[in-house]
C-alpha cells in the first residue's frame, strides 16, 4: 500500500487513526498500531510479512543473547556477527543475489540466476533493524524485550516502506512513553497533506517530462531538452521521496513518535559535501554512524581515508538498487566529495554564491542522469547530449508525445517549491494572538484544499473511459 | 491564540477525517451501479476472501471500488481530465492551429490536423490471427448455408490507413481473400487518407459521420444490389453545437474537443420497430433531437439507435425480402435507411445479443424461422476481429 493510494487515505488512515484513538491504554494503542502495520505492508505483498516477522525475531533473539552475555564479550561478539550476517546476508539474497548471479552468468561462469522478487521496504526495514543490533551492541541504547514492540518499531507502517530511516534510539522512549496532542495531531495532518500534495501534484506530474524524452529518440530533443529531462527527474525524485518523508514524519507526530527531518532543501545546497548534509539525511547519516566511523573515519592514513570514503559511497550508491548504475552514482559522488575535501571545497568557499550553487546544480543533476539510466548506452547517450550542443526539433518533440507539455506547465511549481519558500513566510507571520489565528486558519484551510486537490488528481489519474459498453 | 487554536485544529482534523470516512461510508453503503463518466459499469467494494487477498486481487478491488464509488468521483475525474486537458491545449493552441499533417501524441490520445481525435494504425500483424478466427467462423456458416446470400461490407477508419503517409495494412485484402463469398458479394468503405476521413468520419467520436454513413448505405444498396432508388435526405441540420463523442471521452476530454453535430433529415417511410422484442416507437431519437426535444444527452447511438441486440424493423411489404444485419455500432446510422428497401429487416449485435434476448443467438434457427433470404455481415475490423462478434459454430 502507497500512501497516496485510495485505499490508504480512504479506508486505511482514518480507520487507524479511529481505532487508534479511541483506545485509551498505551499497550492497547501500540497494539493497534502494530496490527494496522502489519495489515499495511502485507496489503500489497502478503507473503512477504514473514520475511518481515522473521527478521524482527532475528533482531529480538540477537537483543536478548546481546543483554544476556554482557559479562561475555567474546560471546557477546558472536553473537552480535551472527545477527548481523544473518540480516545483512537477508538483504543480500533478495536484493542483491539475482544482480550477482547474472553477471557471473554473464561473466561466463556457470551460474544460475535465481529468480527472487524484491521485497518492498526491505532495504529500510533490514537499516533500522541493524541499527538496533549495532546501537545494542554499543550499548547506546537498552535492550527491548517485548517482541511486539520491536516489531513495531520495524514494521511502523509511516516509514515502513519509504523511509526515512528512523533509529531505534530516535524512537526508543516514545515507544512506552509518548504524548499526543491536538496540537501533533493537526501539525501531523498538516504534514501529511503538504508531502501528498508534493506527491501527486508536482512528482507524478513533472515526472512525465524525463519519462518522454528518455524514451524518445535523442536526436530529436536535442541538449536544451535533455538538461530539462534531468531537471525535471530532479525535481520528480526530490518531490516524491521528500513527499513520503513528510507524510511520514506527519503521521508519526499525529501518533506522537518524533521522526528526524530527512530532507533540508537539497536544491539550495553550494556544494556536493553540503547536498548530501540535506539529501536522504537518514541514509547518510546511518552510512556515516555505521560504515564510514566505524572504519576509522578520517582519523586514519590518507590512503586509508580514501579507500574508506569510496567505499562507504560504493555501498550508499548500491543500497539504491541491484544496478551497475547506481554503483557508478555512489562513487560518482563518492570521487567528488574526496575532491571537494582535498582541495575543491577551499576554493568554492572562496566563490560568489551563485557560481557555488550552479557548480552543486550541474553536478547533482549529472548525477541524476547516472541514478535514472539503467543502461549504459542511453545514459552515456544522455550525458553526450547535454554536453555538446544539438538542436531540438520542437515540431517533432510536440508531436512524439506533447503530454510534455503538461509536466512543463507544473514545473514552475517544482522549482518554486525547491526552494525554502515555505518556512521563510512562516517565520515572518505572527504566531500569537488573534493575528496568529488567523495564520492557523488560513494554513488549515489551505491544507484542506490541498487534501482535496490531492484526492481529485489521484481519483482522476484512475480514468478508464469504455468505448464500447453504451453509446 | 490557544483556545482558538484548540478549536481550530480540532475543526481541521475533524473536516479530514470526516472527509475521508464519509466517502468510505457512500462506497461502502450506497454503491452506484454505473459510470456514466466512463461510461462503463461502477466498480465497487467486495468483501475479501482468502485467496483474493493472497493474489491482490481483493486490494486492487478496493482501489477501483474506491475510486468509483467515492462522493463526486465522477467529478473529480471530469475535472482533473478536462482541467488537465485544456490546461494543456491552452498551451498549445498556437501549435495545433496551424493544423500540422501528422499524427501528435497527447496525454495517451492522438490527433490529426489539429482538432480530429485519431487512432493509430493497426498492423497486421496486430490482426492477422483474429481475422483468420473470423474468416474460418464465417466460411464454416457459408457453406452451411448455401440457401443464403451471404454479403460482407468492411468499413475502413483511421485505424485501417496512416493519414500521414496514406500507406494501409491491406486487412481488407486479406479478408477479401480469405472469405469464400462469391464475386460481388463483398465490398468495402474505403479511406485512402486523411481527405477521405475528414469528411466522412466525426472528429471526436469513432463512427462515421452523416456523409459517411450515407455513402456507406449507398455502396450497401449497390452491394445487394438493390434496384429502388436510395432515399435522398431532405436537407441536412445541426442537431448541437460542441458535441464530443467517444474518442474525446475515452481520451478524458469531453467537452474539451467538440464539434457540431450535423445530421440529415429522411423522410423515412412508415415501419414498425421492435427493440429486444418489444415494440419500439422508433429505432433511435432522431426527429426528437432535430425538434430539440430529446431528453437522452446527444451521442451517435442516441441519435441513431443503440446497440441492442435486435432490432426488427418491418414495412409491411410481404412483397420484398427480409434481411438480417449481423453488425455493430456503425450500423446503426444506415438501419433505418437499408430497412426501407426490405420487407422485415433484422438486425443483430451478437455482443448484446443473448443479454438482452434470454438465449444464445442461434443462426440456422434464426435465419429459418424469421425467412431470411439475405444476410449482411457488416462492420470496421474490430467486428472483424473481436471474439464476440464470432457466430456460434
Amino acid at each position: 500500500m502507497v500512501f497516496s493510494s485510495l485505499s490508504f487515505l480512504y479506508l486505511f488512515f482514518p480507520l487507524c487513526g479511529l481505532a487508534y484513538f479511541l483506545c485509551r491504554n498505551r499497550a492497547w494503542r501500540n497494539g493497534v498500531l502494530l496490527a494496522f502495520s502489519l495489515v499495511f505492508y502485507a496489503w500489497g505483498e502478503p507473503k512477504n510479512i514473514i520475511l518481515l516477522l522473521l527478521a524482527s525475531l532475528t533482531a529480538y533473539l540477537c537483543g536478548l543473547g546481546l543483554e544476556r552475555w554482557k559479562p561475555r564479550p567474546g560471546l557477546r561478539r558472536a553473537v552480535f556477527l551472527v545477527g548481523v550476517v544473518l540480516l545483512a546476508g537477508n538483504l543480500f539474497v533478495f536484493k542483491y543475489l539475482n544482480f550477482f548471479c547474472g553477471n557471473l552468468g554473464r561473466a561466463g561462469l556457470p551460474v544460475s540466476v535465481p529468480e527472487i522478487a524484491l521485497p518492498i521496504g526491505i532495504s529500510f526495514y533490514t537499516f533500522q533493524i541493524l541499527s538496533y543490533v549495532i546501537d545494542l551492541y554499543r550499548g547506546e541504547i537498552q535492550v527491548q524485550r517485548n517482541f511486539f514492540y520491536l516489531t513495531l518499531y520495524v514494521s511502523f507502517f509511516p516509514q515502513l516502506i519509504a523511509g526515512p530511516i528512523v533509529r531505534y534510539q530516535t524512537i526508543e522512549a516514545e515507544i512506552l512513553e509518548r504524548r499526543e496532542s491536538l496540537e501533533d495531531i493537526s501539525a501531523g495532518l498538516r504534514r501529511f497533506v503538504l508531502g501528498l500534495a508534493k506527491k501527486v501534484i508536482i512528482a507524478d506530474n513533472v515526472g512525465h517530462i524525463a519519462e518522454i524524452i528518455y524514451k524518445g529518440e535523442a536526436e530529436m530533443y536535442g541538449s536544451a531538452l535533455y538538461w530539462l529531462a534531468a531537471v525535471a527527474y530532479a525535481l520528480q525524485i526530490y518531490f516524491d521521496f521528500s513527499g513520503y518523508s513528510d507524510m511520514a514524519i506527519g503521521m508519526g507526530r499525529m501518533f506522537g513518535f518524533h521522526f528526524l527531518e530527512n530532507f533540508n532543501y537539497p536544491y539550495m545546497a553550494l556544494s556536493i559535501t553540503d547536498f548530501w548534509r540535506r539529501w536522504h539525511i537518514s541514509l547518510s547519516t546511518w552510512f556515516r554512524d555505521y560504515i564510514y566511523i566505524p572504519l576509522g573515519g578520517n582519523r586514519v592514513k590518507k590512503s586509508r581515508w580514501v579507500l574508506n570514503l569510496l567505499a562507504v559511497w560504493a555501498l550508499t550508491g548500491f543500497w539504491h538498487g541491484a544496478q551497475w548504475n547506481f554503483l557508478l552514482w555512489g562513487l560518482y559522488y563518492g570521487v567528488i566529495l574526496l575532491v571537494e575535501k582535498l582541495w575543491l571545497g577551499r576554493l568554492l568557499d572562496k566563490c560568489p554564491k551563485p557560481a557555488r550553487w550552479l557548480y552543486a546544480m550541474v553536478l547533482v543533476l549529472v548525477g541524476w542522469v547516472i541514478f535514472n539510466l539503467t543502461d549504459f548506452g542511453q545514459m552515456s547517450g544522455a550525458l553526450g547530449m547535454m554536453f555538446r550542443f544539438a538542436p531540438t526539433d520542437w515540431a517533432k518533440v510536440l508531436a512524439a508525445d506533447a503530454s510534455i507539455v503538461k509536466g512543463l506547465l507544473y514545473l514552475p511549481l517544482g522549482l518554486v517549491f525547491s526552494a525554502p519558500l515555505l518556512p521563510k513566510l512562516r517565520a515572518r507571520l505572527p504566531k500569537d494572538g488573534w493575528a496568529g489565528a488567523l495564520v492557523l486558519a488560513g494554513e488549515n484551510l489551505v491544507c484542506l484544499g490541498l487534501a482535496v486537490l490531492s484526492v481529485i488528481y489521484v481519483i482522476g489519474a484512475t480514468y478508464d473511459f469504455f468505448i464500447y459498453f453504451r453509446f | 491564540m490557544k483556545p482558538f487554536g484548540k478549536l481550530l485544529n480540532l475543526c481541521f482534523v475533524l473536516a479530514l477525517l470526516a472527509f475521508f470516512l464519509l466517502g468510505l461510508g457512500k462506497a461502502i453503503l450506497r454503491p452506484k451501479e454505473v459510470n456514466e463518466y466512463e461510461n462503463r459499469t461502477a466498480s465497487r467494494l467486495e468483501l475479501p476472501a482468502l485467496e483474493t487477498v493472497l493474489d491482490g486481487a481483493f486490494q486492487a478491488g478496493v482501489e477501483d471500488g474506491l475510486s468509483d464509488q467515492v462522493p463526486l468521483a465522477q467529478v473529480m475525474k471530469k475535472l482533473y481530465n478536462e482541467g488537465g486537458s485544456r490546461l494543456v491545449l491552452g498551451a498549445m493552441s498556437g501549435f495545433l492551429e496551424t493544423k500540422p499533417p501528422y499524427y501528435v501524441s497527447l496525454l495517451g490520445t492522438k490527433i490529426f490536423a489539429g482538432d480530429y481525435l485519431v487512432y493509430d494504425t493497426y498492423t497486421m500483424e496486430r490482426v492477422e490471427e483474429n481475422l483468420q478466427k473470423k474468416a474460418e467462423n464465417l466460411n464454416g456458416q457459408f457453406a452451411a448455408h448455401p440457401e443464403l446470400d451471404f454479403y460482407a461490407y468492411y468499413i475502413e477508419k483511421d485505424t485501417d490507413v496512416n493519414l500521414e503517409t496514406g500507406e494501409k495494412p491491406g486487412i481488407y485484402e486479406f479478408l477479401a481473400q480469405t472469405l469464400d463469398l462469391p464475386k460481388g458479394h463483398m465490398a468495402r468503405f474505403e479511406v485512402n487518407g486523411f481527405g477521405d476521413f475528414g469528411r466522412d468520419f466525426f472528429r471526436t467520436d469513432h463512427h462515421w459521420n452523416r456523409v459517411g454513413s450515407y455513402r456507406g448505405y449507398r455502396e450497401v444498396l449497390s452491394l445487394l444490389g438493390v434496384e429502388d432508388e436510395p432515399l435522398e435526405p431532405l436537407g441536412e441540420e445541426t442537431v448541437a453545437q460542441g458535441f464530443s463523442g467517444s474518442k474525446a471521452g475515452s481520451a478524458g476530454m469531453r467537452g474539451v474537443f467538440t464539434e457540431d453535430f450535423t445530421a440529415y433529415r429522411f423522410d423515412f417511410p412508415a415501419m414498425e420497430i421492435t427493440v429486444n422484442g418489444e415494440p419500439a416507437g422508433d429505432y433511435g431519437n432522431q426527429e426528437a433531437y432535430f425538434d430539440g426535444t430529446a431528453a437522452e444527452p446527444l451521442s451517435y447511438g442516441n441519435f441513431y439507435g443503440g446497440d441492442f441486440g435486435q432490432v426488427v424493423f418491418d414495412t409491411g411489404r410481404a412483397d420484398r425480402e427480409n434481411l438480417l444485419v449481423v453488425g455493430e455500432s456503425f450500423d446503426n446510422a444506415m438501419l433505418k435507411l437499408l430497412a426501407s428497401h426490405f420487407g422485415k429487416t433484422y438486425s443483430v449485435d451478437l455482443r448484446n445479443y443473448e443479454r438482452s434476448m434470454g438465449s444464445a443467438f442461434a443462426f440456422a434457427p434464426y435465419v429459418q424461422q424469421h425467412q431470411i433470404g439475405t444476410v449482411l455481415l457488416i462492420g470496421n475490423c474490430d467486428y472483424f476481429t473481436m471474439p464476440e462478434f464470432r457466430l456460434e459454430g
